[in-house]
């Protein structure tokens, strides 16, 4: 069995305004040292599934469904307690906007110190040694240990919350959004620190993200997921020569690119769907050019194309 | 702001309708006597002037002198009084806070629940109970019927230590006399669970209110996925972010803990400020009665001050 | 065409709120709660003469008796039946509540718009002035107040009406300012439209919601500060019938044991600010609801 499996997932949300059914029926696998990019729009449901591998999902959500096997235990049977030994022991995250994720009132060596001691029996100051050790991996001096998070720029912030998530060298790493709020620039050094990490620490990866363009310099596998189902899973170098799914051609012709400057800047028309009343059929099929009249009746299933290649679409059968 | 208080204090209690004299001498005094003690307290001369010399005294410290008994000055018998309400609000502070951060951090935790409704009708209930009849129904309860505590004065006449700081419970430590300090104890229990309870209930809700806007926050859910343990991530992380706002809450409750500490010594017998403000209106002391205002004035501003001084130095985000 | 500024009714606004958004329950019910136990408490005191078995400033039997089915509440320390007593306090409190209450609305109100519309000095002078008083512990200024004037209903109800003239200038102030940021857009819209009656309505409509939380919850403030003053000796003078002072005259038989002359008047005060307070605090959730909490 690989690292983790996860199979069926359906995580909803009994929100006041109705059942938000945030992710339906999603499985994929993620090898050792491997990484796998979840990508899609927001409201794909691909945070939620980030969450959800941790158990972290907020109420009022819920996981109804379904299996996450990590290291062939299923994360859904563990309890609580359980639970939190494997957070940040084994599986670490790295949060969107580094500014809110970071307690404000406490030294970012305080926040190293406080995890590593929590899941390790280490003194303070081994705890301390590590921690310093850490920074200067990051590419921060270790003087700036007694430094408060609003004293660096959003770039080491991103980098000490990385270093956070790969402190005690966790089997995988979920990123979400880990550059979006960080300027292109800052994205370019913190995709390298992260690609260099990912080498040295030998820690798999899931990279939830909208953004295309760090997704093909990461990832190993692409889940392509719209409104909370799986449109197509590819490897990635597959996915960007020949998408398969109409949701992924227009996806990445939607990336701005400078080069080439006879296309026009295509964009996908539509509104992302209700997701308490889910188009009936094939979710994508309401902004879909290539919709055929069965798309709206029928949900396409995810079919394997090839052994690294599936996809839920009619066009490709089912 | 204190220069406008004091302002007002002069006002209230020389320009307001009710003539201070008449009220000290009563209506039917001869009116030699009603114009001698006007000429001796300085009323029967133009506002202004009296104004200039009321805060020129004060600015020296000046309280002017009592007209009853020994006639000291108002400003000693002030500092006699001091240290018995500083004790008692202190300790009200401390039940307060513990008992309304608590319950607040535990509702907000437990949003929706039973608790947090409990937790939160307590809040409301409490506030709305009359301080003196609260004090009153402790006295009863634990002082006449259970006969567990006491119920006046602050410590057991024999055992009053000497003063150093006038707290009794840190003098008796300093003097070694353990007796001493568990009277002042015993004494203190009633009047600041019942100071302290009822203030506590708007520490409840504003707990709740901070708590709940601080654990919808990243940090607190990223501290979650480093698998720390949940008492950490509500107090060491939660609890200490929202703490900063309600700091700021307590310098403008220490006006509402003074209010209440007038009550409470009254119902306790508690010889403090509060005590002594109402006996001098019972004799019609002015000096001392204006002395009792100016004086509660300055505390309140003092406080506001420092507690604006904590603020900055707690929040990192000011200091650097 | 002159933009039309959209003022809001304010039974359209009420209606809204209540039905609109969905009240949560909890917020309805605390209203409710507060509403009946006011009916009952404001009857109570309507129709005291009739339900009130016995004169209460007179003598009805032995003194300090315990609660009977001849007294229901016992008798104090001259006789006089506790029921009868607690019954009519009702009225000292209600007045001198309603009356301060009503005071301090109206000069703090003036102010408040005053302040807020001309801003700039004037608008400093009065918030400095006011923001002094608020912060000061409002019953020693009570004290203080009611010390030099004397006793009586008026007197009392002065001395406490200064103490929240504050809350109203402050509360008005601010509505005052947020709608003048909103006009200021909507005016480049309505083209000079009538610009003080639009400013009127506007302000009505948004003001009065407010202003019946904050006198709810200022009048049971104010029954405490009542009661305090009475029980400092400083409120009506006897033998009218007066929560407070009864709590005063009540403590010297304490550790006697007479529990019956202290707890329920006090809890009759406890009945009332609850009511006051309980409708305040719903209505302010159902006219200002909280952000929604996810």
């Amino acid at each position: 069995m690989e690292l983790l499996e996860v199979k069926d997932l359906k995580v909803y949300y009994y929100s006041d305004a109705g059942l938000v059914k945030a992710v339906d029926d999603v499985g994929f696998t993620l090898g050792k040292k491997q990484t796998l990019g979840i990508v899609g729009e927001s409201g794909s449901g691909k945070s939620t599934l980030g969450f959800s591998i941790m158990r972290l999902v907020p109420a009022p959500g819920r996981i109804v469904g379904g299996s996450i096997f990590f290291d062939q235990e299923n994360l859904l049977l563990k309890s609580e307690d359980e639970m939190r030994k494997i957070r940040g022991r084994r599986i670490g995250m790295v949060f969107q906007d580094p500014m809110t994720s970071l307690n404000p009132l406490m030294r970012i060596g305080d926040h190293l110190v406080e995890t590593i001691m929590r899941h390790q029996t280490a003194t303070k100051e081994q705890a301390m040694k590590r921690a310093e050790a850490l920074l200067e991996r990051l590419g921060i001096s270790k003087t700036r240990i007694d430094d408060y998070p609003h004293q660096f720029s959003g770039g080491m912030r991103q980098r000490i919350m990385i270093g956070l998530a790969l402190a005690l060298n966790p089997d995988i790493v979920i990123a979400d959004e880990p550059t979006t709020s960080l300027d292109v620039i800052v994205e370019a050094q913190i995709v390298e620190l992260m690609r260099q990490l990912k080498r040295d620490f030998e820690s798999s990866m899931v990279l939830i993200t909208h953004n295309m363009g760090i997704v093909a310099e990461l990832a190993d596998t692409v889940v392509v997921m719209y409104a909370g189902k799986m449109m197509e899973i590819s490897d990635s170098v597959s996915l960007y020569e020949n998408p398969l799914h109409p949701y992924t051609k227009a996806l990445l012709r939607s990336i701005p690119n400078i080069r080439l400057t006879s296309q026009e800047l295509t964009f996908i028309p539509g509104l992302p769907p209700d997701l308490i009343n889910p188009p009936k059929g094939c979710r994508f099929q309401p902004r879909c050019k290539y919709a055929m009249p069965r798309c709206a009746e029928e949900e396409p299933p995810l079919i394997k194309l090839e052994t690294t290649r599936r996809v839920a679409c009619f066009l490709h059968g089912g | 702001m204190i220069i406008i208080l004091l302002s007002i204090i002069f006002i209230v209690l020389r320009v307001m309708p009710g003539d201070p004299v008449l009220a000290m001498l009563g209506d039917k005094a001869p009116m030699q006597q009603v114009e001698a003690m006007r000429h001796q307290l300085g009323l029967d001369r133009p506002l202004y002037i009296q104004f200039l010399d009321y805060v020129s005294n004060l600015a020296r410290g000046d309280f002017g002198n009592s007209l009853i008994w020994g006639k000291r000055p108002v400003i000693v018998e002030i500092f006699e009084h001091f240290p018995a309400t500083l004790e008692l609000t202190i300790t009200s502070m401390i039940v307060m806070l513990l008992v309304g951060v608590l319950t607040g951090a535990q509702a907000a935790y437990r949003r929706n629940s039973l608790a947090d409704y409990s937790l939160r009708t307590y809040g409301i209930v409490i506030y709305a109970l009359p301080i003196f009849w609260f004090g009153m129904i402790l006295q009863l309860i634990f002082g006449v019927y259970l006969k567990w505590l006491p119920i006046a004065g602050r410590i057991d006449p024999f055992l009053s230590p000497r003063g150093v700081t006038g707290l009794y419970t840190i003098d008796s430590l300093i003097a070694g006399n353990l007796l001493g300090f568990v009277s002042a104890v015993q004494h203190l229990i009633l009047p600041s669970l019942t100071l302290g309870l009822v203030l506590s209930g708007i520490f409840t809700r504003l707990t709740r209110v901070h708590m709940l806007d601080v654990l919808r926050q990243d940090f607190v859910t990223a501290a979650r996925a480093r698998g720390l343990k949940e008492n950490t991530v509500l107090y060491k992380h939660a609890l200490k972010n929202a703490f900063i706002p309600i700091l700021t809450m307590i310098g403008l409750q220490f006006a509402l803990l003074l209010a209440g500490a007038v009550l409470t010594e009254s119902t306790f017998s508690w010889p403090g400020m509060g005590s002594y403000l109402v006996e001098r209106i019972s004799y019609r002391d002015f000096p001392a009665i204006q002395g009792a205002v100016v004086f509660f004035a300055i505390l309140v501003a003092a406080v506001s001050v420092t507690v604006d001084m904590i603020y900055a130095y707690l929040d990192p985000r000011i200091r650097y | 065409m002159a933009g039309k500024i959209q003022v809001r009714s304010l039974s359209g606004f009420l209606a809204r709120r209540l039905i609109g958004k969905g009240a949560r329950g909890i917020e309805v019910y605390l209203a409710i709660t507060g509403a009946v136990l006011l009916v009952v408490v404001i009857s109570m005191t309507l129709l005291s003469p009739y339900i009130a078995p016995y004169n209460p400033i007179i003598e009805a039997g032995p003194a300090l008796q315990p609660p009977s089915s001849q007294f229901p509440m016992g008798t104090d320390h001259l006789g006089r039946d506790v029921y009868s007593r607690v019954i009519y306090g009702s009225i000292v409190a209600l007045e001198v509540s309603l009356i301060s209450s009503l005071l301090s609305s109206l000069v703090g109100t003036p102010f408040g718009l005053l302040s807020g519309f001309l801003g700039g000095k004037t608008d400093r002078l009065f918030s400095i002035i006011m923001d002094s008083i608020y912060a000061f512990p409002g019953l020693i200024l009570a004290i203080a107040i009611a010390a030099m004037m004397g006793p009586g209903v008026i007197n009392m109800s002065i001395a406490i009406a200064v103490v929240y003239i504050p809350t109203y200038f402050r509360m008005i102030r601010g509505q005052v300012l947020s709608i003048k940021e909103e006009l200021y857009v909507d005016a480049a819209r309505a083209l000079g439209a009538r610009n003080s009656t639009i400013l009127f309505r506007y302000i009505f409509a948004n003001v009065i919601p407010s202003l019946v939380v904050v006198l709810s919850l200022n009048i049971a403030d104010a029954i405490l500060t009542e009661a305090g003053l009475s029980y400092l000796g400083l409120g009506i003078p006897p033998p009218t019938p007066d929560w407070g002072f009864d709590l005063s005259k009540g403590k010297s038989f304490l550790p006697g044991g007479y529990w019956w002359m202290i707890t329920f008047p006090g809890l009759m005060i406890v009945i009332v600010v609850l009511g006051f307070s309980l409708l305040g605090e719903g209505l302010n959730q159902i006219l200002n609801p909280r952000l929604r909490e996810r």
